[in-house]
């Protein structure tokens, strides 16, 4: 199958929703003549016109007023945060308004509005620029999360959202950007709220978010050679997110790793961890539930420092052995 | 009616523990007869009744744990009715009892449904930890089980003590493997036991084969006690040995049949014969008419012949005394009498004392020879086998049919020789096959 990027999958899912539906709509902030922040959107100004691809002056209240209010009278927005710490611009028209309207008009009005966004550090681009928000969003009712860690999750989630009715933040990660991986050219939806198993394992079930897939992939890799068998579940949405595949994959291997970037405190490894202590798996436990985050304290400019900031391949090998512990 | 309560048997005592009642409902107990046992941390006392009556009922059951002065039983007379308070009061325990029965009931359906996560034992250490004595608490930190929920819930599928588990995890932890491998360990220990019993089992049918299946056990016991008792001394401290004749008795045959011609309504046996011929070759050589008693060798003058003589449960030795004193046919008479008197029990001891010398017969069952055992503490017995006509040859050298009687004579070692006991026999032989003498 061909392979392509990150954000050439969301590029491509944009441009065949637009295709496919006149509706959707594009708005945010350098997404037309300089093609997004970082790329995804280049090209799809000259296919589809200042009118479905709208630049917006710099403010993320706008953007996600504007979009909530054309989701209302019956558009698709999709809307672009250029930094997911800008979300904090956004807050009081996605948290207030797009989350609770559904609910307030007693299910008359939907909001079918998407508000991608951008998360994650390791570009040096420090504290205001390099954060993982998620866990905030999975707090408010009404909105969705979704969390996609690879081109072709994150090409067949695109498309769910867009078709989806209910305000939905999609989460992508700049280091993902430019990882490869295959995607159909044909559209194709990935149902929300259903986890992937990225790999089959016994010892260890490790779950993880967005570029933590990638990094537990590695780090099983090397497990491997020490005889350790782990099994990557990843929840591409987190919101609502599958708790069934997590409960299963507990109870087959007893020992479990939550892992994301987000700082460790309320993060949504706690989330993970609660659950699977409230369910079935609990009797299966083996060990205690770990959990790595990122440190709390705002993401240091210092490269050294930023890469120390966050789980690391070498943090979840070490974790992984601690747990297997033999 | 009277109430029998749980008695406080110490200063300390706050329960006792009902060990075993005495009594059953409706028995008769006297005021101080033991009535239970009950058990308190130390040690089991009896505790005696305070009056006397009948037992009417019992409240608490062995086994059960009552509070010390809790009523536990009534006496009462024999018809008095249990009064409807009690009754009433019975019935209400029942009840709680019932459902005290249901809580345990459920209680059971939601261990076996949900999966417990605390058992009893850390509860309690629990407890102990939050409101303990400071030396409770340390104790309590020792012994509290630490072990992953996983651990815990194969320890209770597979029915193994995680108290003997020795924990490999971080901190001592038992995880799963340790369970696994103390699951193991039982089941090869069960093994073990269970390949033992079936060696077992096969050495027990092994055993089975090779011991004979009991028809019947037979108390030893009356005269067979005595016998067995008897022969045994003799044979244990006589040393005993045989010498065997077989005698040409034409002669005495001839006298026997003469004589009971002669003598009307009376019968003459060999047996009177040999009574008699006996008694002269004892009066020959008194040697063999004595006993060994204390390194002595005591030798008696009266000579009195037992006749060994068969009996429905055993063997009895009645006597003639003096026998070489008397006449054939009082020989026969006395004979007769005691062998009747013997088959209906009727011998009395004084019949079956006294003898010196025994004769014991087995002619009448064709048997030829054989080794009777010394009729202790005499010195001698002479045993009479079959007579059965045989070929002899006589002083010309013919050969002629004669009735040949065969005798053994069993002695006692200790008191004479070979020689002494085969010049008995000559002598006793000579008699018998010139028999005139004995009339």
């Amino acid at each position: 199958m061909r392979e392509i990027t990150y954000a050439e999958a969301i590029r491509e899912a944009l441009r065949q929703e637009m295709r496919k539906d006149k509706n959707v709509f594009l708005i945010g902030e350098d997404l037309g003549i300089y093609g997004g922040a970082f790329g995804v959107t280049y090209g799809l100004l000259d296919e589809f016109g200042e009118e479905r691809v709208r630049d917006t002056p710099i403010s993320e209240a706008a953007i996600a007023g504007a979009a909530l209010g054309a989701a209302i009278t019956g558009m698709r927005p999709v809307a672009e945060i250029m930094f997911m710490d800008f979300t904090t611009i956004a807050m009081e028209q996605i948290v207030n308004q797009a989350a609770k309207i559904k609910f307030m008009f007693g299910g008359k009005a939907k909001v079918p509005m998407v508000v991608r966004t951008p998360a994650g550090s390791g570009t040096g681009a420090a504290a205001q620029h390099s954060q993982s928000l998620e866990a905030w969003f999975t707090h408010v009712p009404g909105l969705k999360v979704v969390m996609p860690s690879t081109p072709y999750d994150a090409k067949g989630l695109l498309i769910s959202s867009i078709r989806d009715n209910n305000p939905i933040i999609f989460i992508e990660h700049k280091l993902l950007y430019k990882t490869t991986g295959e995607v159909p050219e044909e559209e194709y939806e990935i149902p929300l709220g259903v986890a992937d198993i990225k790999r089959k394992g016994e010892d260890l079930t490790i779950v993880a978010t967005s570029i933590m897939v990638q990094r537990a992939i590695s780090a099983s890799k090397e497990l491997e050679k020490d005889g350790i068998s782990v099994e990557i579940v990843d929840p591409r949405t987190l919101k609502p997110y599958d708790k069934k595949t997590i409960i299963e994959s507990v109870k087959k291997t007893g020992k479990v790793i939550a892992v994301h970037e987000a700082c460790k405190t309320g993060g949504f490894g706690a989330e993970i961890a609660a659950m699977i202590s409230e369910s079935e798996a609990f009797d299966y436990l083996d060990a205690p539930i770990k959990r790595l985050g990122g440190l709390d304290i705002p993401i240091p400019y210092n490269r050294n420092l930023e890469r120390h900031a966050v789980p690391q391949v070498e943090d979840i090998i070490n974790a992984a052995k601690e747990l297997i512990y033999r | 009616m009277y109430e029998v309560i749980m008695p406080k048997l110490g200063m300390t005592m706050e329960k006792g523990l009902i060990e075993r009642w005495l009594k059953k409902e409706g028995d008769y107990v006297e005021k101080g007869e033991p009535l239970l046992e009950v058990m308190t941390d130390k040690v089991t006392i009896e505790v005696e009744s305070f009056h006397n009556g009948y037992l009417k009922k019992i409240l608490a059951k062995e086994g059960e744990e009552i509070p010390v002065t809790e009523v536990i039983a009534y006496i009462g007379e024999k018809d008095e009715k249990i009064s409807e308070e009690i009754i009433k009061g019975m019935i209400k325990e029942k009840g709680e009892e019932k459902i005290e029965i249901k809580r345990r009931e459920e209680e059971k359906v939601l261990i076996e449904e949900k999966p417990k996560y605390k058992v009893e034992e850390e509860i309690q250490i629990e407890k102990i930890l939050k409101y303990g004595k400071e030396e409770e608490i340390e104790k309590a930190k020792v012994k509290k089980i630490l072990a992953s929920p996983l651990a815990k819930r194969l320890a209770r599928q597979m029915k193994v003590d995680l108290s003997k588990v020795t924990g490999t995890g971080p901190g001592g932890r038992i995880v799963k493997a340790d369970v696994l491998k103390a699951a193991k360990e039982v089941k090869m220990r069960e093994a073990e036991i269970k390949e033992k019993e079936k060696i077992e089992i096969e050495r027990e049918i092994i055993k089975k084969r090779i011991t004979p299946e009991i028809l019947e056990t037979i108390p030893l016991k009356g005269i067979r006690k005595t016998i067995a008792e008897r022969m045994y001394k003799s044979i244990s401290e006589i040393p005993h040995f045989t010498l065997y004749v077989e005698i040409d008795i034409s002669n005495l045959e001839s006298l026997k049949d003469k004589l009971n011609k002669e003598i009307e309504g009376k019968k003459i046996s060999y047996t009177d014969l040999i009574v008699k011929a006996t008694a002269l070759s004892l009066e020959k050589y008194p040697i063999l008419n004595s006993t060994l008693k204390d390194d002595k060798v005591i030798i008696f003058k009266d000579i009195n012949v037992g006749l060994a003589t068969s009996m429905k449960d055993g063997l009895i030795v009645p006597v003639i005394f003096n026998a070489n004193k008397l006449s054939l046919e009082e020989i026969a008479d006395k004979r007769v009498d005691l062998v009747n008197r013997a088959g209906e029990n009727k011998l009395e001891l004084d019949d079956v004392s006294g003898s010196t010398f025994t004769i014991t017969n087995l002619g009448m069952f064709e048997i030829d020879y054989f080794s009777p055992i010394i009729n202790f503490p005499e010195a001698g017995i002479l045993s009479v086998g079959a007579i059965t006509k045989k070929p002899i040859v006589d002083k010309e050298g013919k050969i002629t049919a004669e009735p040949m009687m065969k005798l053994g004579l069993t002695l006692d070692h200790r008191v004479l020789d070979g020689v002494t006991g085969a010049k008995f026999l000559q002598y006793l032989r000579k008699i018998l096959q010139e028999p005139n003498k004995l009339v």
